[in-house]
C-alpha cells in the first residue's frame, strides 16, 4: 500500500465516486438487457392466454 | 470497552444454536435436491421429501435467522453503545423460551406430524406442538425487541441531541420491523392454526389465513437482510481500509426498508382469488419501492469500497477494483453478496411484476429466487459476520483465514450452480414444492440435466456449510488465546454531529407505518368478516 499524505487522503475521500457510477451503469445495462429478453423473449412469446 | 461488560456468552450461545441448526438444514437441503433428481432410487421417498422441505424451511427461515439476528443484535448493542446490556435475565428468558419453542416444533417435524411446508397455509395442518413451538419462538424474540428499544431510548436520554450510533440505529430498525412483521403470522397462528390443530374448530377461512401470512411473508425477508446490510455499512468499509461513504444514506435506507418493506405482501397473492386486483396493484407498486433502499445500499457500499481502494493506490474507472484487499474475508463476502443481490434482485423484479408473475408463479423459479437472496446475499454476510466476530467473542484468532476465503468462494459458486438451473426449470414450467413428477414425457425428461446441475450445487454448498461450522468450532476449541479483539465500526467520511429528528428516531415512522398498514391491509382483512362464505368461517367458530 502506498503512503499518502493527510492532504492526499482527504482529496481521495472528497472525490466523487466515478468508479462506483461506472459499475452501477454496467449493472443497469445488464439488468435492462436481461429484462428485455425475459419480457419479449419469454413472457410475450407465450402468447395470449386461451 | 471492558470485555466483561460485553454479552459474550449470550451472543455465542445464540449463534452456536443458529449455526448448529443451519448445518442440519443444509444437509436436509442437499437431500431434497437428490430426492427430486431421483438419482438414488433408495432416497426417493415422497413423505420424507415433504418432511425435509418443512424442516429445512422452518429451520432456515425462522430458527437459524432468529437466533443469529438476536445474538448479533445483543452484541452490536453493547459494543456500539459501549454500555452493558440492559436486563440480561430478560434476554436469557427470551433465549430459553425460543429454545422451548424449537424443541416443540422439532418434535412435530421429526415425528412426521408437520409436513406442511414452512408457509403456514391451511387447510394443511400440523400437530399443535408445531404451532405452539412457532408461537414460543416469536414470543422469545420479543424480549430482544424490548431490549433493543429500551437500550436505544436510554442512550438517547443520556446523550440528548447526539446521533444514535449507526449500528444501533440499524439494529433497532430491525427490532421494530420484526415487531410489525410478526403480527400477521402471530394472529394467524393464535386465532386460526392452534385452535384448528387442537380440534377446537373444524374449519377456518384460508383466505384470511393467507392474507395474514402475506403480512409477515415479505417483511421477514428484510428482517433477515438488515443484519447483512448492517455488516455492509459498518464492517466492510473499515475492513477494506476506508470509510463509510455516507452515514445519513445508510439511515435513509434502513428507514425506507422499514416503511416500504412491510405493506407489500400481496405480491405473494397475485394469483389468489380473494383479493381484488386494485389491492394487489397497490402492493405491487410498494414492492418496487423497496428497490430504492437496496440501490442506496449498493451505491453507498460500492462507493465506500472505491474510496478504500483508491486510498490503497487504486486507479481508473474500473482498475480500483484490483486494489481491494481480496484476501480479507469481510471484503470478499461483501463483493460476492452484492453480486448475488443483483441477480436475486432481478428475479424479484419479475416476481413483483403483476403480469410477468404469471409466467413464474408457483414454479421452480420462486425458490431459485429466494435462495439467491437468502442463501446468497444474506447467509454469505452472516458467514462474514461470524468470521469477524469470532475472535472478539472467543478471544482466539480464527482457526483458518484461508479456509474462510475458500468457504466463501465455494458457497458463492455452489449457490449459482444450484439456483441458475432452478430459475431455468421455473421458466420451463416445473412446479415447485412437489416431491416428484412421475410422468415419463419429453417435457419432464428435459428437466433432468438441470436437476443434475442442482445436485452438484447442493454438494458444493453442503461442503461449504460444513467448512464454515468446522472453522468456527476449531477456533472455539483451540487452546491459545490471543485476547478479545475489539469490534471496530467504520467511520463515515463526514462525521455525523447532528441529525434531524426523523433520522435519529422512530416515532414519526411508526405513525406513518400504522397508517400505511391500515390502508394496505385494513379492507382486505376486514372483508373476510363481512363477505358471505360457504362452510368456512373467518376464525373458525
Amino acid at each position: 500500500m502506498q503512503q499518502l499524505s493527510e492532504e492526499e487522503q482527504q482529496k481521495i475521500l472528497e472525490s466523487p465516486p466515478k468508479g462506483t457510477l461506472a459499475v452501477i451503469l454496467v449493472y443497469a445495462a445488464i439488468f435492462i438487457v436481461t429484462w428485455l429478453f425475459l419480457y419479449f423473449g419469454r413472457f410475450l412469446a407465450h402468447g395470449p392466454v386461451n | 470497552m471492558n470485555n466483561n461488560a460485553k454479552p459474550v456468552g449470550l451472543a455465542l450461545t445464540h449463534m452456536w444454536v443458529a449455526f448448529a441448526v443451519f448445518l442440519l438444514a443444509a444437509v436436509l437441503g442437499f437431500y431434497q435436491v437428490l430426492e427430486r433428481a431421483e438419482l438414488i432410487p433408495a432416497l426417493t421417498w415422497d413423505e420424507g421429501y415433504y418432511l425435509s422441505v418443512t424442516a429445512h424451511g422452518v429451520i432456515m427461515a425462522f430458527v437459524f435467522t432468529t437466533f443469529f439476528i438476536v445474538g448479533f443484535g445483543y452484541y452490536t448493542a453493547a459494543t456500539s453503545l459501549e454500555r452493558s446490556l440492559w436486563n440480561p435475565p430478560l434476554a436469557w428468558a427470551g433465549f430459553w423460551t425460543m429454545m422451548l419453542g424449537v424443541l416443540l416444533a422439532v418434535y412435530a417435524l421429526f415425528t412426521g406430524q408437520a409436513t406442511v411446508l414452512y408457509t403456514f397455509y391451511p387447510p394443511m395442518t400440523a400437530h399443535w406442538t408445531f404451532y405452539v413451538g412457532a408461537a414460543l419462538l416469536v414470543v422469545g424474540s420479543i424480549a430482544w425487541i424490548v431490549i433493543m428499544i429500551v437500550m436505544t431510548w436510554q442512550w438517547k436520554k443520556d446523550n440528548p441531541g447526539q446521533p444514535v450510533p449507526l449500528p444501533m440505529f440499524g439494529t433497532t430498525t430491525n427490532a421494530i420491523l420484526w415487531l410489525w412483521t410478526l403480527i400477521g403470522v402471530a394472529v394467524e397462528v393464535v386465532f386460526q392454526l392452534i385452535p384448528l390443530s387442537l380440534g377446537w374448530v373444524d374449519t377456518v377461512d384460508v383466505g384470511l389465513a393467507r392474507t395474514l401470512f402475506a403480512w409477515t411473508l415479505h417483511p421477514i425477508v428484510y428482517f433477515w437482510l438488515i443484519p447483512a446490510y448492517l455488516a455492509l455499512y459498518m464492517f466492510v468499509p473499515k475492513a477494506a481500509g476506508g470509510r463509510l461513504f455516507s452515514d445519513e444514506m445508510a439511515r435513509v435506507a434502513f428507514i425506507m426498508l422499514l416503511i416500504f418493506g412491510l405493506p407489500i405482501g400481496f405480491h405473494h397473492l397475485y394469483m389468489d382469488p380473494f383479493q381484488a386486483a386494485g389491492w394487489k396493484l397497490l402492493h405491487g407498486f410498494g414492492t418496487f419501492m423497496v428497490a430504492i433502499p437496496t440501490l442506496i445500499t449498493g451505491f453507498t457500499v460500492i462507493a465506500s469500497l472505491e474510496l478504500a481502494a483508491r486510498l490503497r493506490g487504486g486507479k481508473g474507472l474500473f482498475g480500483w477494483l484490483k486494489a481491494l484487499p481480496w484476501n480479507n474475508s469481510m471484503v470478499l463476502a461483501a463483493v460476492l453478496a452484492l453480486l448475488l443481490l443483483t441477480a436475486g434482485g432481478f428475479g424479484g423484479m419479475i416476481n413483483a411484476s403483476y403480469a410477468m408473475n404469471a409466467m413464474v408463479h408457483n414454479t421452480a423459479w420462486v425458490p431459485g429466487h429466494f435462495h439467491l437472496i437468502f442463501g446468497g446475499t444474506t447467509v454469505i454476510m452472516y458467514f462474514a459476520i461470524a468470521y469477524y466476530l469470532w475472535p472478539s467473542l472467543t478471544g482466539k484468532t480464527l482457526y483458518s483465514e484461508r479456509m474462510a476465503r475458500t468457504q466463501l468462494w465455494l458457497w458463492f459458486i455452489g449457490i449459482l450452480v444450484l439456483t441458475l438451473p432452478w430459475h431455468a426449470l421455473g421458466l420451463m414450467g416445473q412446479p415447485r414444492r412437489i416431491a416428484s413428477i412421475p410422468y415419463d414425457t419429453p417435457l419432464v425428461q428435459a428437466w433432468d440435466p438441470y436437476e443434475y446441475g442442482m445436485v452438484l450445487g447442493g454438494v458444493i454448498m453442503t461442503i461449504a456449510a460444513a467448512l464454515f461450522v468446522w472453522n468456527l468450532f476449531m477456533t472455539h476449541r483451540r487452546g491459545a488465546a490471543a485476547g478479545h479483539r475489539e469490534v471496530e465500526y467504520a467511520q463515515p467520511v463526514h462525521p455525523v454531529l447532528k441529525l434531524p429528528g426523523p433520522l435519529n428516531g422512530f416515532a414519526l415512522w411508526n405513525w406513518i407505518l400504522a397508517v400505511y398498514m391500515i390502508v394496505d391491509f385494513g379492507a382486505p382483512l376486514l372483508q373476510f368478516f363481512f363477505i358471505e362464505t360457504f362452510d368456512a368461517t373467518s376464525w373458525g367458530w
